[in-house]
């Protein structure tokens, strides 16, 4: 089981082996040693029981032996987690890293937005973690890291990746529906790999051009947020309704209890963004979606109206 | 005889003093109390197992097998709410508690009979709040058992009512551990002091006093959610300037102890198992009191272990992370203690005996797999994989589920006057321990491998550890049936018990089964210790 | 088990009860007057102390009981305190 695909990864494997072996050890023998006491004392071989009620120097053994180890893995496991805690060093690759409900999303230093993380190996990674909804929490098995990424509470996590490879990215704290897609990964790529991927504007570039398209910056406001997580482009339905086709289609609501009809024009997508439970259209529940009011701005809302125009 | 009778000669079952069915439900008598909790428990139990047989089912391959996530998310929260507040936490002391404790110290009811009658109505009416504030919302129940902030505060608007739920169902286990105490203070035998006292009422002391002092927290947080609902006054939720990880210390602080609370009457039971079928009094006696109120007080102070990746500050992980690996020392003294006991006995292999000592077994995984959650590093790996989910389950359903079908197999002639047919009792016992260790050892495996809890889906490389889980849950409920159709079977159909089928030296078995109304025919004088064999 | 004997408070004694409980309430409203700063808080608390102290000795009967149950009550303020310590150090080392 030693990955060592990340710098702690030792540490932790230490103490599980440490505290693994110990209780492998005192589950065998124990175990032998009721099974040897019902074959030799059972009632047709031992008739009489010989009466023992206690005895002080055991009492005493067990107890500060088992003291002892606990103390002895106490210490392995603060010792395999004491590196993790420790500020990341000066110069780490610092990533801002969101958690919504239900996609992770990883901005670099160069502005540049991905879904999965890239990263470089064998260089310290901060990853600066944010989330605008609920709790979440980041973890990637191979590399033994894990923390909960808390709204309101900011907090940073680092690592020094060891193996280049591809690892996965899950979310261990429930957050709702579909919290297990909320999948991801880490790629590890050798420094001249990572530079080349790193500097490669070409995606950049396309959204640029595309710029010119209708729509284009749109559809880069929806991945950068997340809502293609739960809104479709192709009509079919997810968690919520799918956007093809969504501009100016007439949907049957439910506003506070009240089915009515409503067209879907500027103002009532500004309103499903802003005040998503407001006016749920029918066959999908409420509460599903929180409102983007800090997340996306009314000039954005524009963009992403443009782009459904496009969307017939 | 007439309709309304009753003489100090009828058993229990037989005493008829009210028409029909109010001859249970306003029952003062603690033994009927108890099997009315039993009969409630069971079908809680059974809905509880349906709903995580279909959990299992769904997991046997990635993708969408029976159902949807929404409605599988539904059913984990059920399932735990359902097992954890309605049955583990009451479970032992609620049924057994309430019907042995009077018998063990030779009292002739509880001290508050009334009272008593009232904790179970609490228990009721706290199952139907806590049952119902899950539909209530017009939302399905996702939030999982643990409501945590915000997730339940944002998509929910159920955790007011839950809380309140679980607050009367903790109002429950407060009344009854209260008279509790009050009995066992004031209504032992004569010649019975504390240290003649049998393991399981000591135990049940123990839990009596946790009950007391952890259930005001729930309060404590149920206030504070209403005034956050209320007058937005921001506790918890981050959009009101709250802070959710206080949220998860308020429920740990009440839900960790409340693991204590289920699982130190189980311990109890099997110090009350073993000696009987070892026919020899009980290694450590006064080791194990002393370890059980260790276990009640330094239970107290290891909520923390639930919130390692949570953010907490670098003293309080050291503190809690010490305090856990400490509240592994009691628990391993009583195993010990326990093993001791077979030495040398006279060992008579019936049902309830394997039942202890698999107890022995599932326990020791349980209480083991617990030093790799308390330590930090590790537990920085499995938190909130399936290695937890098998954790627990062997410590709640293994080290719980065990010990109280242990107990109803043990006390089952003493309870219903009959015995049950040995042989099919032993078959689903085979059944249950094999499935059980398929369906949650498998999860260890899963959970270091990386597998999260709470998941619908999973990826490829967990397959093969799902299906084998899964049948494995087959396998432990084709066991569970036996078990149950024998016992039901054999409350009316099985052969007369005698007084004391087993040999048994603590005081229930001194009086006719079942026990009259008042218990003993004449009140018992303790002179000798509980278990004396000489 | 010893048996104890009923305690009834005499009526005088009700009444000055009552009136030391008034005056401390009269006492911390007067406190949030003057401008104390942060001890005002301090203050308020202090005279809340006490007056829980009164409560308990006095009408939950507290005064006239075996040391088993002061023993038991004070060991419970010792538990909550111990439980706020505990909380508050995640808080204040963070």
């Amino acid at each position: 089981m030693y990955s060592n695909a990340s710098n702690f990864a030792k540490g932790v494997d230490d103490a599980f082996l440490l505290i693994i072996g110990i209780s492998v050890f005192f589950l065998v023998s124990i175990t032998i040693a009721m099974i040897m006491f019902i074959v030799k004392y059972n009632r047709k071989k031992n008739p009489v029981a010989t009466q023992i009620h206690g005895s002080t120097t055991l009492e005493i053994v067990w107890t500060v032996i088992p003291i002892l180890l606990v103390l002895l893995m106490f210490y392995y496991g603060w010792k395999g987690y004491h590196p993790m805690k420790v500020k990341a060093p000066e110069n780490s690759l610092t990533i801002k890293t969101t958690a919504r409900m239900w996609s992770w999303s990883f901005q670099y230093p160069n502005g540049r937005i991905t879904d999965s993380l890239y990263i470089p190996l064998g260089k310290p990674v901060r990853l600066e973690l944010n989330s605008p909804d609920v709790i979440h929490s980041l973890y990637i098995p191979s590399f033994r890291v894990k923390q909960d990424v808390v709204p309101g509470k900011p907090d940073v996590m680092w690592f020094i990746p060891q193996k280049l490879g591809r690892y996965d990215i899950f979310c261990t704290e429930y957050c709702g529906l579909q919290h297990s897609f909320m999948i991801s990964a880490v790629n590890v790529l050798s420094d001249s790999a990572y530079n080349s991927w790193y500097k490669d504007t070409t995606t950049l570039a396309v959204t640029a051009k595309t710029g010119e398209l209708p729509g284009a910056k749109g559809l880069s406001v929806l991945k950068k947020n997340g809502c293609l997580a739960c809104h479709s482009l192709d009509g079919s339905k997810l968690v919520g309704p799918s956007y093809k086709g969504i501009y100016g289609r007439t949907e049957t609501v439910v506003s506070n209890g009240q089915e009515k009809q409503m067209k879907a024009d500027d103002a009532y997508i500004t309103r499903s963004i802003y005040e998503p439970n407001a006016d749920v259209v029918k066959g999908y529940a409420p509460g599903m979606m929180l409102s983007y009011k800090n997340a996306i701005t009314e000039e954005e809302i524009k963009q992403i109206i443009e782009y459904f125009k496009t969307l017939k | 005889m007439s309709e309304f009778s009753s003489s100090p000669h009828q058993s229990y079952l037989e005493v008829r003093t009210r028409k029909g069915i109010w001859n249970w439900l306003l029952t003062t008598d603690h033994k009927r109390i108890g099997l009315m909790y039993l009969w409630a428990m069971g079908t809680f139990f059974a809905v509880g197992v349906i709903l995580g047989l279909a959990i299992k089912l769904e997991l046997i391959a990635p993708g969408k097998t029976i159902m949807g996530a929404q409605t599988y998310n539904s059913f984990f929260t059920l399932h735990g709410i359902i097992m954890i507040f309605l049955i583990v936490v009451p479970g032992l002391p609620a049924v057994f508690g309430n019907f042995f404790l009077p018998l063990m110290i030779g009292a002739k009811d509880v001290a508050f009979p009334k009272l008593n009658l009232l904790s179970w109505y609490c228990y009721m009416a706290g199952a139907v709040v806590a049952i119902s504030s899950q539909f209530m919302s017009g939302h399905s129940p996702d939030t999982g058992w643990t409501f945590y902030a915000p997730y339940s505060f944002k998509v929910a608007s159920n955790v007011l009512p839950a809380v309140l739920g679980a607050f009367i169902l903790g109002f429950s286990s407060i009344l009854t551990g209260l008279n509790f105490i009050v009995t066992m203070h004031r209504m032992r035998a004569p010649g019975m002091n504390w240290f003649k006292m049998p393991l399981f009422p000591w135990s049940l002391y123990g839990t009596a006093w946790i009950q007391l002092l952890a259930t005001p927290i729930v309060g404590i947080t149920l206030l504070m959610i209403v005034a956050e609902r209320v007058l937005k006054i921001g506790f918890f939720d981050p959009a009101l300037g709250g802070d959710p990880i206080l949220y998860q210390h308020l429920f740990w602080i009440y839900s960790h102890p409340a693991v204590y609370i289920m699982i130190l009457p189980a311990m109890g039971a099997i110090s009350e198992i073993l000696p009987t079928f070892a026919q020899k009094s009980i290694f450590g006696y006064k080791a194990i009191v002393v370890s059980t109120m260790a276990i009640a007080f330094v239970g107290y102070f290891v909520w923390g272990h639930h919130m390692f990746v949570a953010g907490m500050s670098g003293l309080s992980l050291w503190l809690f992370s010490l305090m856990t690996f400490l509240v592994a020392i009691p628990s391993a003294i009583k195993v010990f203690n326990w093993v001791a006991t077979m030495y040398k006995g006279s060992l008579n292999l019936e049902t309830p005996f394997f039942w202890a000592a698999s107890f022995i077994f599932v326990f020791m995984i349980g209480g083991l797999s617990g030093l790799v959650v308390g330590s930090l590093a590790t537990d920085v790996h499995v938190h909130d994989t399936h290695f937890v989910l098998a954790h627990f389950h062997y410590i709640v359903f293994g080290g719980v589920g065990f010990a109280f079908i242990g107990a109803m197999h043990y006390w089952f002639p003493k309870i219903y006057g009959r015995m049950y047919d040995r042989f099919w009792a032993n078959v689903g016992w085979v059944f249950f321990f094999v499935g059980f260790n398929f369906l949650y050892g498998t999860m260890f495996y899963l959970g270091i491998m990386g597998m999260p809890r709470r998941y619908f889906d999973y990826v490829e490389k967990f397959h093969s550890g799902n299906i084998v889980s899964t049948i494995g849950s087959w396998v432990m409920a084709f066991g569970l049936v036996i078990i149950v159709t024998n016992l039901i079977i054999s409350r009316r159909r099985g052969a007369l018990a005698p007084a004391n089928p087993w040999n048994g030296r603590t005081l229930e078995w001194q009086t006719s089964s079942p026990p009259p109304l008042e218990n003993f025919e004449v009140e018992p004088v303790v002179t000798k210790g509980p278990y004396d064999y000489n | 088990m010893e048996q104890e004997k009923p305690h009834i408070l005499s009526f005088k004694s009700q009444i000055l009860i009552l009136v030391v409980l008034v005056i401390l309430t009269l006492m911390a409203v007067g406190v949030t007057k003057l401008d104390l700063g942060a001890f005002s808080l301090a203050a308020i608390l202090i005279l809340a102390a006490a007056q829980v102290f009164i409560v308990m000795a006095y009408h939950m009967h507290l005064k006239f009981e075996s040391l088993f149950f002061k023993v038991m009550v004070i060991s419970l303020f010792v538990l909550f305190i111990a439980v706020l310590f505990v909380t508050l150090s995640d808080y204040i080392f963070r």
